[in-house]
């Protein structure tokens, strides 16, 4: 029997300052492709198994500090499958010169002839004036090894020597590199932010005559690109080729520009005009909707009662038809009576509250109106929400924490409130952090179930830029001490060496980027404190510490400043 | 405000928050939580803010009867301002409402009830002013001093009065006053309090002594110059019978006395010519009620007075048919008085 064949991998990311554990669905692509390109072996994943990551600034001033990191691992095998992964950076960060290295640094691996490189880019392959291209060009006599370009959707060129592949490689690479990513409705609905607040519709409704109000409102400015996509795929099955230049897309809801910019786009890819709703009723069409069939795009649609308003007065038009009509939120249940016979097809279907505002509890306790506007809002989480959500999940006695202390004996399941609301905690997150760190994002936190979840909302609204460094307790328990001892530290992350959260903080550490450490709340300080102990002593600047409930305001931290999403002094004993 | 000052929540929002989820919260933990969060946020409102909201905290600790009232419209009728206005007129018996409706000539329409009290607003010329004068007029509605003082502290909390006036009616001590006449006392003495011991009474009278700038004004008041003894007349002229004592008519002159005029005030309507036996103890006794020294402990440090008509002498039998006609030219004095001399506390001839 054979020895197995070693795949070499390297998932390269850039703006993350310190690296990421490869995930168990990129291992297992990265175990196909090996077995695509050695048949009949079995196939040993190699490498250190997290990403090799370059903050942008690295990438900006010095091009060739990819090709080094991808160098400074063991040589592989000479036979070896080598995989440099660039798939998860869009295309656009990959300046030219970072690709004239990293084509480089793939011929260099490629000089072995039993060798197979396989470089993976995003999306489509760079244009034919590439310096990837240029790079990946050799010498006249090429890579004596074989070497494959692939990008997303499995489109592969090849250097050297000639690489047989199975049949149908690239569709099935393609298929499999997909699953890694969620769907596009997916990450749509994830990256959907239902904001929590004190919201006016009366005055979106006015002409309905009625005063409505809601505690929700929902913004897609952070997954425009995902929502014209849903928006292309349902024209383009409704609409044939030939038929696409009497279509219009019409973005209808003035009130959000999220939902013109998706319009657009969307309308770019179907390959078919973009247009706008009047924004006031008038008695004949915009001279642009005339002899059109039209597509129109709401925003949100709760009742029915804009879309209804605004089908009536096209429906008075002269040569105007409306034929498919869109929201990017919908109700749960179905939108009835549509004039024409119309059928409302919402990209995100949600529970969307709206009261009247005579039994509007917020307008009872006369809280005022939040603004529409995303990103205006100030401070801490407003009472009304943060109790909101604390009072929405079930209350446990609490589980894990520090040595010596009483537990709390009942305290919010926070995981099930960053389930529930996680967006919207996300998003006020985005607003404190937008003022502390404006480039790489590393969050340090104790690697705790809750805080996990949070995490994960964290990254979908950073759209994957962020680093999380995540701390198991014991370690974090073993820095308790008031003093935070830097050799105690010291001798800790010698300990702790090999596991990834100790060499994420020394990838942090050397490129002197600086964390944010964030809990679910902070309970006595002790934890927060721990943590300042175990950074500080691995050299690690900490920008802030940022709670979501904040138990123990009076907690010094020294020079760590702490911005609590909500404040309330009741601190464990 | 958080420890670094960037953070600045709206406390009374956050508070009337925090209330609404606590009234429909019956988890000890969660309640425990949900009161850290509101006395946390509590301290940094004002005072009768605060106080108003705390006694909502308490009332969600309480078992709920009855339909459960908002928040909102508790916070505003507990909460809300005061109005600033120039006078506060008071009267404490159906009767002397009345008769103060007539002489302010008050619009219906100006009827405001905060918490069951009726209240009118007016306005008033007021020459040394030179201007109109916010004036409301509402009634103690009930006697005895304690009510009194009581129904001000309410009566306050609704109009903050840049002076407080107390009309009505009152006992005479006969020898010194006439029936009908208007007495406007310099003090006001209490007369129960004493220490009791077997050989009798000591008395230990509190005094409460009108404003010195408020009594000077009231001794410049000239009612045979301001044209008070023609409208009283007429007003007399315009009665019902059943409001007139026999025999009076529109030549009725009563006396308004403002100097060395004590009012004597106690918890017991005097018909037993107490008075009388006052007078031996302080000379300047005049007249006897039942709220003017609650009235004057009621209304704090702003300045005061009293108008009262004298309607009878504190003996049997009383003479029934003159209180409408008292409290009216009492009524009418004031109204005058206001009208010609008074000024508006704070200004410079006050």
């Amino acid at each position: 029997m054979s020895a197995p064949a070693d795949v070499h991998a390297f998932w390269v990311l850039l703006g993350r300052a310190a690296s990421q554990p490869v995930t168990d669905a990129r291992k297992e692509l990265y175990r196909w492709l090996g077995k695509q390109l050695r048949p009949g072996r079995e196939v040993e994943l190699r490498g250190s198994g997290e990403s090799k990551s370059l903050t942008f600034e690295e990438v900006r001033t010095d091009a060739g500090s990819a090709a080094r990191l991808l160098r400074e691992d063991t040589q592989p095998a000479a036979d070896a499958v080598v995989i440099i992964d660039l798939s998860q950076t869009a295309y656009d960060l990959l300046r030219e010169p970072f690709l004239l290295h990293v084509g480089q640094a793939a011929m260099e691996f490629a000089d072995r002839p039993e060798r197979t490189v396989i470089l993976v880019l995003p999306g489509n392959a760079p244009a034919s004036g590439s310096l990837l291209w240029l790079a990946l060009e050799g010498g006249e006599a090429g890579p004596s090894g074989s070497l494959l370009v692939l990008d997303r959707t499995g489109a592969v060129e090849s250097r050297g020597a000639e690489t047989k592949l199975p049949a149908h490689f690239a569709r099935n690479f393609g298929t499999r590199a997909s699953r890694l990513d969620a769907s596009v409705q997916d990450r749509f609905e994830s990256k959907l932010l239902r904001r929590l607040g004190h919201f006016d519709l009366g005055a979106l409704n006015r002409k309905a005559g009625k005063d409505l109000c809601s505690h929700h409102f929902f913004d897609a400015s952070a997954c425009i690109e995902e929502l014209a996509v849903l928006l292309d795929r349902q024209l383009s099955g409704a609409i044939s080729k030939g038929g696409r230049p009497k279509w219009m897309l019409v973005s209808c809801g003035s009130r959000s520009g999220w939902t013109r910019e998706a319009a657009m786009l969307a309308a770019d890819l179907a390959g078919i005009d973009h247009g706008e709703w009047p924004r006031r009723p008038t008695k004949n069409p915009p001279k642009e909707f005339v002899g059109r069939n039209l597509a129109l795009l709401f925003d949100v649609v709760r009742s029915g009662d804009s879309a209804r308003l605004a089908l009536e007065a096209a429906r008075r038009w002269q040569d105007v038809q409306v034929k498919l009509a869109y929201s990017a939120v919908g109700p749960n249940r179905a939108v009835r009576d549509l004039p024409g016979g119309l059928k409302l097809q919402p990209m995100a279907k949600r529970s969307l509250e709206r009261v009247p505002r005579d039994r509007c509890p917020q307008c009872e306790l006369e809280l005022p109106f939040s603004d529409p506007e995303p990103g205006q809002e100030q401070g801490p989480l407003r009472a009304f929400d943060l109790w909101s959500m604390l009072l929405d999940v079930d209350w446990l006695p609490e589980d894990y924490g520090p040595r010596n202390a009483e537990r709390f004996k009942s305290s919010p399941d926070f995981e099930s409130v960053f389930k529930r609301y996680g967006d919207f905690l996300a998003y006020r997150y985005e607003l404190l952090l937008n003022d502390l760190d404006d480039n790489e994002l590393v969050v340090a936190s104790p690697d705790e179930p809750a805080v996990g979840e949070l995490m994960r909302r964290l990254s979908v609204r950073f759209d994957d830029r962020i680093v999380w460094i995540g701390i198991p307790r014991e370690p974090v328990l073993e820095c308790v001490r008031e003093d935070g001892a830097e050799s105690n530290v010291k001798a800790l992350l010698t300990k702790h060496a090999e596991e990834t959260w100790a060499r994420q903080l020394s990838n942090v550490r050397e490129r002197k980027e600086a964390v944010v450490m964030i809990d679910e709340f902070n309970g006595s300080g002790t934890t927060a404190q721990s943590m300042a102990n175990l950074l500080k002593g691995a050299h690690v600047d900490v920008r802030g510490f940022l709670p979501v409930v904040d138990r123990r305001p009076s907690v010094d931290l020294g020079a760590i400043p702490i911005h609590p999403l909500y404040e309330i002094p009741r601190p464990r004993r | 405000m958080s420890r670094d000052g960037a953070i600045e929540p709206v406390a009374a929002e956050e508070c009337r928050s925090i209330l609404h989820y606590l009234r429909g919260e019956k988890d000890v933990w969660k309640r425990d939580l949900l009161l850290a969060d509101f006395a946390n946020k509590v301290d940094a409102l004002s005072p009768g803010l605060a106080d108003a909201m705390r006694e909502l905290a308490i009332r969600s600790c309480l078992p709920q009867q009855g339909p459960r009232p908002e928040i909102g419209k508790i916070l505003r009728e507990d909460t809300r301002a005061p109005k600033l206005v120039d006078v506060v007129i008071t009267t404490v018996t159906p009767l002397e409402w009345r008769a103060a409706r007539n002489v302010f000539a008050v619009d219906e329409d100006s009827l405001q009830v905060h918490n069951g009290r009726l209240y009118y607003q007016l306005k008033l010329p007021c020459r040394a002013a030179q201007r109109d004068l916010e004036v409301v007029i509402t009634s103690i509605m009930r006697p005895l001093n304690v009510r009194a003082t009581k129904a001000l502290s309410e009566i306050r909390h609704y109009f903050q009065g840049r002076i407080y006036f107390l009309l009505g009616i009152a006992a005479g001590r006969q020898g010194r006053v006439e029936l009908g006449d208007v007495v406007i006392p310099e003090e006001v003495l209490y007369y129960p309090p004493g220490r009791r011991r077997p050989e009798g009474t000591e008395p230990r009278n509190p005094h409460k002594e009108v404003p010195e700038a408020v009594q000077r004004l009231v001794n410049y008041y000239e009612p045979e110059q301001t044209g008070f003894y023609d409208c009283l007349a007429a007003g007399i002229r315009g009665f019902a019978t059943g409001d007139l004592p026999d025999g009076l008519d529109d030549s009725h002159r009563p006396s308004i006395l403002a100097n060395n005029v004590v009012l004597a005030s106690g918890e017991e309507l005097i018909q037993d010519g107490l008075l009388s036996d006052l007078f031996k103890t302080e000379e300047r006794v005049a007249a006897g009620d039942e709220e003017g020294f609650g009235f004057a402990e009621g209304v704090g440090d702003s300045p005061w007075a009293i108008f009262r008509g004298i309607s009878d002498y504190g003996v049997d039998p009383k003479p029934n048919n003159w209180q409408y006609v008292a409290v009216y030219a009492a009524g009418l004095a004031l109204r005058d008085y206001i009208e010609n001399d008074f000024d508006v506390p704070g200004s410079e001839t006050f």
